[in-house]
């Protein structure tokens, strides 16, 4: 019989035998996709008929909550088929009958377990390839679905089988390397989170222990897991995903996508060679027994009792307020790594009376994690103090969090969306190459000099929060080397030693810093002129419009901008807060294609008291625009004082004289904090202004109070 | 022509068959003796590539057995506890074993079931613990294999089901080269089918030997001799393996020559002298009773 003939009659034999899954998978589908097409063609219907939506947008709609990533129906379905046909297929490992009889018979055991395989991705994708086109003959039959939605759909259906793939081959490695079913699951989910697990605590003990952690608001540890990915691969970067259907009818996916979906087919393919390895030398007794090779028992043992321990690790210490309560700490590692080694012992013989068996390979595991935690706790390596040669280094990037620190993020308005997910330090540090280092260097010792003052105080510095550490603040400080390894970290230095301030004045005066810390210094950033529909000036509770905006005022508005900005020093922002907001609203066509932007706005940044020529030509433009705040708008203000028990001891101002002398220091809270890292400010007390209804509230956005503070100076 | 040679196989800490040698020749019953947890049905799970042997080696005609569909064609293993798929009806398991292998005769299997009364559409799950063997055993003589793998397949089987099997077993071996290898605790049970037996005590191959040989060499003799005679000193001379008297019955198992045993006797001018068979146990306790082991405790 030849080896074809063999492995086809066994794929039909198999097929016989899995029935079920067959037909919950053909349920499961109907429902999540031609039944789920059929609700929402009748909503969609509605919609339109009623006029509560466009054609295009239900059409967009329709293919993406359908036939496309966001039908969680149809993502959830595949997903839990994968674990299904993996352990159903797989289940004959299991049982001492079944490898008795398909041990015997004249086949071999690699074409038992293909056909297996085989099978339990056709069990799945077929029928729900089927159900995918149901649907979207029922989407097409009213006009939901065209041709570029119905091209998006077999995209997403073919990057969705991916997806499946990956989640079924691991299950089946998990169900390979063991001999029982129900460990299989336990094996399965070892397999597709521990490296996950291990990253979020690796992430957790370094934010806990190190005080000089770059954050990222999005560490990617998506890779780590079949499942993460799968959604990761469907996360496409095009506006629909922000809810704007409207704007955009080109439906796709971009080449990360693509990337990932080949990487996880090449990681698939992998694994089925690396399970038809193992189960050729799988041992036939280890049906029934925990885990099917004896071997791996004392390193799967290992990798599971580490992050046990560390989470327990973790878990007492957290409700405690001091991070030097060691104690805690070492508790819940024991805790932690007594009940892993016996409960896995304990699954491994199914019995209870084995919990202190193999004690050995216990210890190595305690010694591992004893290990990992000390280099965390005790930082062995000198991550928070110790910076490596600066001769290392060819270039440098400065972050400070403090320094133009505004409430837009920058992500949308850079590059043409290129870096929407990255926060605004990476976005900033990115294209940032400043190439002496000198005084990036001189930030990062004093930031070590900080962490080794402040590593054996407890938990004393929260991050360099103002009120554990006056006039402290991060700043995030890359260095690369020339051959492009990168040294990141961030700092908390004490903006207010002069030495510190020099450094910081003279990076900032670099145009390498300005450009990459500005929006409106991108020059690919900029905004064409005939492009314009309203110019837009925010200041505190009002909002001043230019309606009637020609492309030649919109373009010397951005040059005067761009000009000035560049024209701040450090020593300006320390004694002076921005008086408002500048940004441009789009024409309605010119957003989403054109800029890539959340919405219309496309923000140049913040004018100061100095921008001269820039608060000109906004006053040419007809709008009231005001460097300083008038004592004649002001009613009365108030003094906000309250004692240490919380008492408010507040006093209202109502003398004319005290109101004018301190009306020209007081600077809205808002505009305050946008440079809190060097603006020179006094927090108590704090001051409301409260403005005269009849002068002034037309231009104030619901109330008529300013919360402000007193400058320094 | 099957041959093992010096196979061990442990679990653990624990050896199940170790160093076993044996060679099984072809168109013989073989007979595989031992109690529960001597190495039974490890050594026939080895022997039909269920299991991979630690060490030594074993081959049917020359062909390796484990992962080797070429081999595996040649017999047909019938588990202690037989496998059938859920839901399953004997057609379906016939169907199965058809695939794969060239020489499976489906007449015989309907034949062969309509002897045996199984309704071959009933769902085998509906089938007593002794239907599920004789489908079993009609299953694995259907597949026409050169040998039979029988692991405690009689245990089970009413005398009279026993009987019907062992005599399609003659009539295959009879017909076909065939040679069917059967475990069992039981030594009654295959006391009068076997040709050769090996017996597994603890992992080990106490013995292998051909039942004709054995015969050959030892005897069972009932013998009365009158009052007058003095029957020690006739005996001292002959290999006494054991010795029974009942009155003046006088029952002997003697290891030797028939006639030369016989002619020794008749000097003491016996009133009463007749040769008896051998049964398997009474075999066992002569062949292995001088090694040592209380054989009464390994075969019940």
């Amino acid at each position: 019989m030849t080896l074809k003939r063999s492995f086809i009659d066994m794929m039909k034999e198999d097929l016989k035998r899995r029935i079920w899954p067959l037909a919950l998978s053909l349920i499961g589908f109907f429902f999540a996709l031609p039944v789920l097409a059929l609700i929402k063609l009748e909503d969609h219907i509605n919609s339109l008929t009623q006029g509560f939506d466009s054609l295009v947008s239900l059409q967009r709609s329709f293919v993406v909550y359908t036939l496309g990533p966001s039908n969680g129906c149809a993502i959830a379905g595949l997903m839990i088929m994968a674990v299904l046909n993996a352990l159903h297929g797989m289940k004959y490992l299991h049982s001492r009958q079944e490898a008795d009889f398909y041990g015997s018979i004249p086949v071999l055991r690699r074409t038992k377990f293909s056909a297996a395989f085989i099978n339990g991705i056709l069990i799945a994708v077929i029928p729900y390839i089927i159900m995918q086109m149901l649907a979207a003959a029922i989407g097409a039959s009213r006009g939901f679905v065209t041709g570029s939605g119905l091209v998006f759909a077999l995209q997403t259906m073919l990057l969705e089988i991916v997806g499946f793939l990956l989640i079924y081959a691991v299950i089946v490695l998990a169900a390979v390397l063991t001999g029982h079913t129900a460990v299989s699951v336990a094996a399965g989910a070892v397999l597709s989170f521990a490296l996950l697990a291990y990253a979020i605590l690796i992430q957790g003990y370094m934010s806990t222990y190190f005080i000089t952690v770059y954050d990222s608001v999005s560490p990617r540890t998506y890779f780590l897991s079949p499942f993460t990915l799968f959604g990761e691969m469907l996360n496409y970067k095009t506006p629909a995903m922000y809810g704007d259907y409207q704007a955009v009818s080109v439906y796709g996916y971009n080449q990360k996508n693509v990337l990932i979906a080949a990487a996880i087919i090449v990681l698939s393919a992998v694994i089925y060679v690396l399970t038809l390895k193992l189960i050729s030398i799988r041992p036939a007794e280890s049906a029934g027994k925990a885990m099917a090779f004896e071997k791996t028992r004392p390193f799967i043992k290992i990798i599971i009792m580490i992050p046990v321990a560390m989470t327990f690790g973790a878990f007492f210490p957290s409700f405690t307020d001091s991070r030097s309560t060691y104690g805690w700490l070492v508790f819940g590692l024991i805790v932690g790594l007594i009940l892993a080694h016996a409960v896995i012992e304990i699954i491994y013989e199914f019995d209870f009376k084995a919990c202190i068996r193999h004690i050995p390979s216990g210890l190595i595991g305690a010694i591992i994690t004893a290990a990992i935690v000390s280099f965390f706790v005790f930082d062995f390596v000198g991550y928070d103090t110790k910076l490596p040669d600066k001769g290392k280094f060819a270039s440098a990037a400065v972050y400070v969090s403090g320094i133009e620190n505004s409430s837009y993020s920058k992500g949308y308005s850079r590059h043409g969306g290129e870096y929407f997910e990255m926060n605004d330090s990476e976005i900033c540090m990115k294209d940032m190459n400043l190439s002496d280092i000198e005084d990036v260097y001189k930030l990062a010792q004093a930031g070590c000099e900080y962490a080794s003052k402040y590593r054996w105080h407890g938990y004393g510095p929260e991050k360099g929060s103002q009120e554990s550490t006056p006039g402290y603040t991060s700043v995030d400080v890359l260095l690369r080397s020339a051959s492009g390894s990168e040294f990141k970290r961030t700092y908390y230095v004490d903006t207010k030693d002069p030495e510190i301030f020099a450094a910081l004045g003279r990076i900032y005066d670099t145009d390498e810093y300005k450009t990459n810390t500005y929006d409106v210094l991108i020059n690919d950033n900029d905004a064409k002129g005939s492009d314009v529909n309203i110019i837009r000036f925010e200041t505190a509770g009002s909002t001043k419009t230019a309606d009637s905006v020609t492309p030649a005022d919109a373009d010397r508005l951005l040059e005067a901008m761009k000009k000035e900005t560049k024209g701040l020093s450090l020593g300006y922002l320390r004694d002076e807060a921005p008086i408002g907001f500048l940004e441009f609203e789009l024409k309605p066509d010119k957003t989403l294609t054109d800029y890539m932007y959340y919405d219309t706005s496309k923000p140049l940044g913040y004018v100061y008291p100095s921008f001269t020529e820039t608060l000109g030509i906004l006053k040419e433009l007809g709008m009231d625009v005001r460097e300083k705040k008038e004592p004649r708008d002001v009613e009365y203000m108030m003094e906000l004082i309250y004692d240490d028990d919380g008492n408010d001891l507040s006093k209202r101002i109502d003398d004319r004289a005290e109101i004018e002398k301190l009306l020209p220091y007081l600077v809205d809270q808002e505009y305050a904090s946008v440079n809190f890292a060097v603006f020179d400010a006094v927090f108590e007390p704090s001051y409301e202004v409260h403005y005269r209804p009849a002068n002034i509230r037309e231009e104030y956005e619901g109330s008529n109070i300013e919360y402000c503070v007193m400058k320094a100076k | 022509m099957i041959e093992a040679n010096n196979v061990t196989k442990r679990f653990n800490d624990i050896t199940a068959v170790d160093d076993v040698t044996l060679s099984i020749e072809e168109g013989k019953v073989f007979g595989l003796i031992g109690t529960n947890g001597a190495g039974k049905s490890t050594f026939l799970r080895m022997l039909s590539g269920v299991l991979k042997q630690d060490e030594g080696n074993i081959e049917i005609d020359d062909l390796k057995v484990y992962e080797n569909p070429a081999c595996k064609e040649k017999f047909f293993f019938i588990s202690d506890e037989a496998y059938f798929f859920l839901n399953a009806t004997p057609d379906e398991m016939m169907r199965f074993y058809s695939k794969w292998y060239p020489s499976y005769d489906k007449t015989r299997y309907e034949k062969l079931m309509d002897n045996f009364g199984l309704d071959r559409r009933r769902k085998i799950n509906t089938f007593s613990k002794g239907m599920k063997k004789q489908l079993s055993i009609i299953l694995g003589l259907s597949a026409k294999t050169k040998y039979i793998f029988c692991d405690e397949t009689f245990d089970g089987l009413d005398p009279v089901m026993r009987q019907a099997v062992k005599s399609l077993f003659a009539s295959d071996m009879a017909e076909r080269d065939f040679t069917p290898i059967i475990a069992s605790h039981n030594l009654r049970e295959l006391e009068d089918i076997c040709d050769t037996v090996g017996l597994l005590h603890k992992g080990g191959m106490l013995m292998s030997e051909d039942l004709d040989d054995v015969k050959g060499d030892v005897h069972k003799i009932q013998v009365v001799f009158p009052s007058d005679t003095d029957s020690d000193s006739l005996l001292d001379e002959l290999r006494i393996l054991e010795k029974e008297k009942r009155g003046s019955l006088l029952t002997l198992i003697v290891r030797g020559q028939e006639r030369e045993i016989k002619d020794r006797l008749s000097e003491g001018n016996p009133v009463f002298m007749e040769s008896l068979p051998l049964s398997l146990e009474e075999i066992f306790i002569t062949s292995t009773g001088v090694e040592g082991y209380d054989i009464k405790k390994i075969i019940y």
